[in-house]
């Protein structure tokens, strides 16, 4: 069986694209959502009505009993969509937060984290529980050696330890290791 | 009611519950002595571990955890100028001036006793509160939930939220997320797309964990990772009773604001340590030391914060409505142990409540030398580099929606709950009404249900209900306040300016 298409593995593949775009745009190490300051708010907005109504339109299969209530829900959420379309045109460009949507470095550690859960089920807990704790020590600009060994050893281990033995909480134990 | 008081202090007296209450209370004060770790970040994570605990322990452990971590984001304030948590803001004014002072440990020892006292002061006022919102609460019906529903979260959307419009869009697609799953009356799965895991409905906790922690760390990481930290010499801790003495005025009108601030619904313990500043240093007969280490400032600001987390409890245990961001994720934990809270809760879990509630008690009192023991190693601490911290929390949120139901989905549920949610926060949506209207999304959907049946369908029959009447006007009061509290701030400033 190959890889299931999971939450995780979605998530993933969502976040290449969006780690390419920022690198393509983000010449002078300005992020571009800044530069379209308020515009954020109107391509949000835009893209939750494209959301609401087709939550609007998948909903009709079911029963009337099932439907009026989300339904109703959603009247309300694109009526708010709509006001907050209206308001964020009307607002100028400088009003927009400095300071960037993504940073790139927030932007990476949450790749390493979305790799780390995608390869749980493979490498199993402990193994990529280490990997990953080193890594981004590292990645964050630690370089003591004493710090990267112990840091990522014990806290594995702690985890382990509380997990399956004390709360017994199976942890996946990867391919390598698991029967 | 006293019998109940002595079952739940005979409950509370068991070594279980007082081993887990000190090591709540020390991972709390840690979570919160750490810059950039909250209050809410340490009771998301752990959540999760209170699951293989009997109910009462489990809601000692996070009340712990609560108090603990109010109370610790105020040492990172007084040692280092950054303050833990932002309800600790105020203390940095007074706190950090001391410290250059080299009176570090006379700072401490302040904020070690207000934040006990007014924890201690705001768990009596749960002790007595509670029970008696309870009763008003046995009048709620399903018209009154629906309308205290929608108070809850119109109240929660508005006030954590610059943007109104944004906020209330929140509150209502949460509401739309709690309808996954299958309908309350013919089990039709709604919006599932055909994923099993999701015919129970959108898995709570890996949502909480995700959204109230993982923008947190990430924002963390935006703001720098590599903090210079200096280390502080912590010096003497003793407290001089005539000073105290003092200033019991200060600490008593502190925790009463405190207080006041917990039950209002959203309004946190940020918002209470800045009024209680600010209302101390208008009544001082020397306000020019104020900011310039004064003891009544740090009391003034720690009393009220810590104050906040017993009155916060008041209408969440009563009628479900979270008194702060905390709060939210302790109902959470209410409804994963199913003790659904309302004036039930008070007789038929009548031995939990008063547990925790004595408890509560107990542990503001155990708070006061934990965190004395806590502070003279505390320097050394606050200067654990966030490049260590952020890994570690990054596995322990997953392995908490892991273990919740061994599964794996959970872990991307909760990812990516983290990634919208620092999303939100970086484009000023707020996260708070994710969680309530996530537990009361269910809630709400019945009691309309079964009021548009006790009043076949005709909804005028609303305003024969005097309480639902209530909160319908609480709640338009709400959605006007934004305005309202403009126009007065522009009253006040009206005459600064013409001067």
């Amino acid at each position: 069986m190959g890889p299931k298409l999971t939450i995780p593995n979605f998530v993933l593949s969502c976040l290449g694209p969006i780690k390419l775009l920022v690198i393509i745009f983000d010449k002078e190490g300005v992020n571009i959502f800044t530069k379209m300051g308020s515009k954020v708010d109107v391509l949000l907005a835009i893209g939750l009505l494209i959301v609401e109504v087709f939550l609007w339109v998948y909903i009709g299969d079911a029963p009337q009993s099932a439907r009026s209530y989300p339904r109703a829900l959603l009247d309300i959420a694109f009526i708010l969509t709509l006001i907050l379309l209206f308001t964020s045109f009307r607002k100028k460009v400088q009003e927009a937060k400095p300071g960037s949507l993504f940073n790139n470095q927030v932007l990476l550690i949450m790749l390493i984290t979305g790799v780390y859960i995608a390869v749980l089920n493979y490498l199993g807990f402990a193994l990529s529980t280490l990997i990953y704790i080193f890594g981004v020590m590292w990645y964050l600009g630690i370089r003591k050696k004493i710090m990267l060994i112990l840091v990522p050893t014990l806290t594995t281990l702690f985890v382990y330890l509380v997990f399956n033995q004390l709360l017994l909480v199976l942890l996946p134990e990867g391919i390598f290791f698991g029967g | 009611m006293l019998e109940y008081i002595l079952i739940g202090l005979s409950n509370f007296f068991q070594p279980m519950n007082i081993i887990v209450s000190i090591l709540g209370l020390a991972v709390g004060i840690t979570f919160g002595a750490l810059p950039g770790f909250t209050a809410t970040m340490g009771v998301a994570v752990f959540v999760p571990f209170s699951f293989w605990l009997p109910p009462d322990t489990a809601l000692i452990m996070l009340s712990g955890l609560y108090c603990g971590a109010i109370y610790g984001g105020s040492i990172s304030a007084v040692l280092l100028g950054i303050p833990g948590t932002p309800a600790s803001v105020p203390t940095t004014f007074d706190g950090h001036a001391m410290t250059k002072r080299g009176e570090a440990g006379l700072a401490l020892a302040y904020v070690t006793y207000a934040s006990a006292v007014g924890g201690f002061l705001s768990s009596i006022a749960l002790l007595i509160g509670a029970p008696l919102l309870a009763i008003v609460a046995l009048k709620v019906g399903p018209p009154e939930q629906m309308t205290l529903a929608i108070f809850g979260l119109s109240v929660v959307s508005i006030l954590t939220s610059g943007n109104m419009v944004k906020g209330i869009l929140v509150g209502v697609f949460s509401l739309v997320l709690a309808t996954v799953g299958q309908d309350p009356m013919q089990g039709y799965p709604r919006y599932t797309f055909d994923m099993y895991q999701l015919i129970g409905g959108v898995p709570l906790v890996p949502v909480l964990i995700g959204a109230f922690s993982l923008p947190e760390v990430f924002n963390m990481i935006e703001e720098g990772i590599n903090q210079t930290t200096i280390a502080t010499k912590i010096g003497s801790m003793k407290l001089k009773l005539s000073e105290l003495r003092r200033m019991l005025g200060v600490t008593i009108r502190s925790s009463l604001i405190g207080i006041g601030i917990g039950i209002v619904p959203a309004a946190g313990p940020d918002i209470a340590s800045f009024i209680s500043y600010n209302q101390a240093m208008r009544s001082s007969k020397t306000p020019e030391k104020f900011g310039k280490g004064a003891p009544e400032g740090i009391i003034a600001a720690e009393a009220a914060n810590n104050a906040v987390t017993g009155g916060s409890l008041i209408p969440l245990l009563t009628l479900s409505i979270p008194g702060s961001a905390p709060a939210a994720l302790f109902l959470g934990a209410l409804f994963i142990h199913g003790l659904r809270p309302g004036p039930t809760l008070f007789t038929k879990n009548a031995e939990i409540v008063y547990t925790l509630l004595v408890g509560f008690a107990i542990i503001n009192i155990f708070m006061f030398f934990v965190g004395m023991g806590f502070c003279k190693i505390s320097s050394s601490v606050v200067k654990v580099p966030r490049a260590v911290l952020v890994p570690i929390i990054g596995v322990l949120t997953v392995v908490g929606s892991f273990a919740v139901q061994q599964s794996l989905f959970d872990v991307g549920i909760m990812f990516a709950a983290g990634i919208i949610g620092y999303f939100m926060l970086k484009n000023d949506f707020p996260v708070s009404p994710i969680a309530l209207g996530l537990i009361l999304g269910p809630m709400l959907e019945q009691a309309i249900v079964q009021s548009s049946i006790m009043f076949k369908g005709n909804y005028w029959m609303i305003f024969s209900r005097p309480l639902a009447v209530v909160f319908i006007v609480l709640t338009i009061f709400s959605l006007f306040w934004p305005m309202i509290s403009k126009h007065i701030t522009k009253i006040k400033e009206k005459p600064e300016k013409n001067m």
